[in-house]
């Protein structure tokens, strides 16, 4: 499944947000849910995260592996993970690029869902996604802000 | 699947009941009819260490006809809706959505309370709840509060309810004079849930001007929403087949649709569209 969107940080340049999202003590701190994220090797970090949106809740550990990184403008990100409601991975793009006196940055990827959250939560998983990125960037705005 | 093992607890009133989500915070979940958290439960997407169940609380069961609005207790089936008299008559949105939930187990089962404080992006009952601006009566540790449709349904499986809140009423204002609402679907064809659900309440003058127009649409994004463009270009208006269908082009204008394996955002859209002009066309025959 297919998951894209964008957001704008105002008044923050995109040298700010990329050194925010590169930096796995920082994303740990706005990543709802987040309760472990460590660096296990140069570009790859071991996460669990406590995950819930309404009744839907559980944990998930994975990893997250940034590469082909392109400083201050593009990087990819692959993320994989397992818990009680089923497994999820996914490959993406972020793309990091000036805008008035801000940023704006796009986020595109793939994701594939297996397990009990593959059953009942395949039509939800896509708007929980954009829920769970949308609540990310606010934090990282307010946090780099 | 077998649900997580849980304490199940049954209290006699919703102040009890209250106290018991105050008392266990984010361990509680409130079930009612469990045709919603039961089956989460079962493939453990949801895990609650206990379940308060007021599903046996008898007073929460019931529809009255207040004249300016008709009032429903939290706990009144889907059955109870979609057969009752003065729901028919006067709220038949409200009783089409009903009747197309789930299958009859489930409309036995399930109640709008539940329905509505689970908030299921494809639930059918938003659609109409928005668009008859009820309101939400709830019952927390600070007593009651009232919370607006408009206000209610804040993202997907996500309401304005306070985590030790609970739904005890919902109220429905009526309309006076030449109206009719009506709600449609397409659903998805397993589990019954609204690829997309549109539902419309209108008021006619004397002559048969739309002098009231409110869409309410579900299964299309995170939340039920309402057409406010298709609203605000046919008030006032005469509607005719052209305007009908001109002013619902702009039914979905502005929404981030879902996109899955059953519907693509595009197709969702245009669903909206569609299902928003046959919903009012519906709903003006009711008026007529």
């Amino acid at each position: 499944m297919k998951i894209e969107g964008q957001f704008t940080f105002d008044g923050i340049a995109p040298l700010a947000v990329w050194s925010f999202l590169t930096d796995p003590n920082r994303i740990a701190q706005c990543l709802p849910g987040c309760e472990k994220l460590v660096q296990t090797t140069e570009d790859t970090y071991d996460m669990e995260m406590r995950f819930g949106v309404g009744a839907i809740s559980g944990v998930f550990r994975g990893s997250i592996r940034l590469h082909d990184l392109k400083p201050t403008s593009e990087y990819q990100m692959t993320v994989g993970g397992s818990g009680t409601p089923g497994f999820v991975k996914g490959e993406g793009t972020v793309q990091l690029a000036p805008h008035d006196t801000g940023t704006l940055l796009r986020y595109s990827g793939d994701v594939a869902a297996g397990g009990p959250i593959a059953s009942l939560g395949q039509r939800m998983i896509g708007g929980a996604a954009r829920m769970v990125i949308d609540q990310f960037f606010k934090c990282v705005a307010g946090k780099v802000g | 699947m077998i649900a997580q093992n849980f304490e199940y607890v049954v209290p006699t009133s919703l102040g009890e009941a209250v106290n018991l989500l105050q008392k266990h915070g984010g361990r509680a979940k409130v079930v009612a009819g469990g045709h919603s958290l039961i089956p989460m439960m079962k493939l453990r997407l949801a895990a609650p260490e206990f379940l308060i169940d007021i599903g046996r609380i008898p007073e929460l069961s019931y529809i009255k006809d207040d004249g300016g609005k008709i009032r429903v207790g939290a706990l009144t089936t889907h059955y109870m809706i979609e057969t009752s008299d003065v729901i028919r008559r006067r709220l038949p949105a409200l009783a089409d959505a009903a009747g197309l939930i789930g299958d009859v187990q489930v409309r036995n089962k399930g109640t709008l309370g539940g329905s509505i404080a689970h908030a299921d992006p494809a639930a059918d009952y938003p659609a109409s709840i928005v668009a008859f601006d009820a309101t939400m009566v709830t019952l927390g540790p600070k007593g009651e509060r009232q919370i607006p449709a408009s206000k209610f349904f804040v993202d997907m499986l996500t309401t304005a309810l306070d985590q030790n809140e609970i739904v005890r009423e919902i109220q429905v204002p009526v309309k006076t004079g030449k109206t009719g609402s009506a709600y449609l679907k397409m659903a998805q064809k397993a589990s019954g849930f609204a690829i997309c659900g549109a539902a419309a309440v209108v008021e006619l003058d004397g002559s048969g001007t739309l002098s009231s127009v409110s869409i309410g649409i579900t299964g299309i994004s995170n939340h039920a929403f309402r057409a406010a463009k298709t609203e605000a270009e046919l008030k006032g208006q005469k509607p005719s087949a052209d305007t009908l269908k001109k002013a619902c082009e702009k039914a979905s204008d502005g929404v981030v649709a879902l996109d899955d394996i059953h519907a693509s955002a595009d197709y969702r859209l245009d669903l909206a569209r569609i299902y928003a002009r046959r919903a009012l066309e519906a709903a003006i025959k009711r008026a007529t």
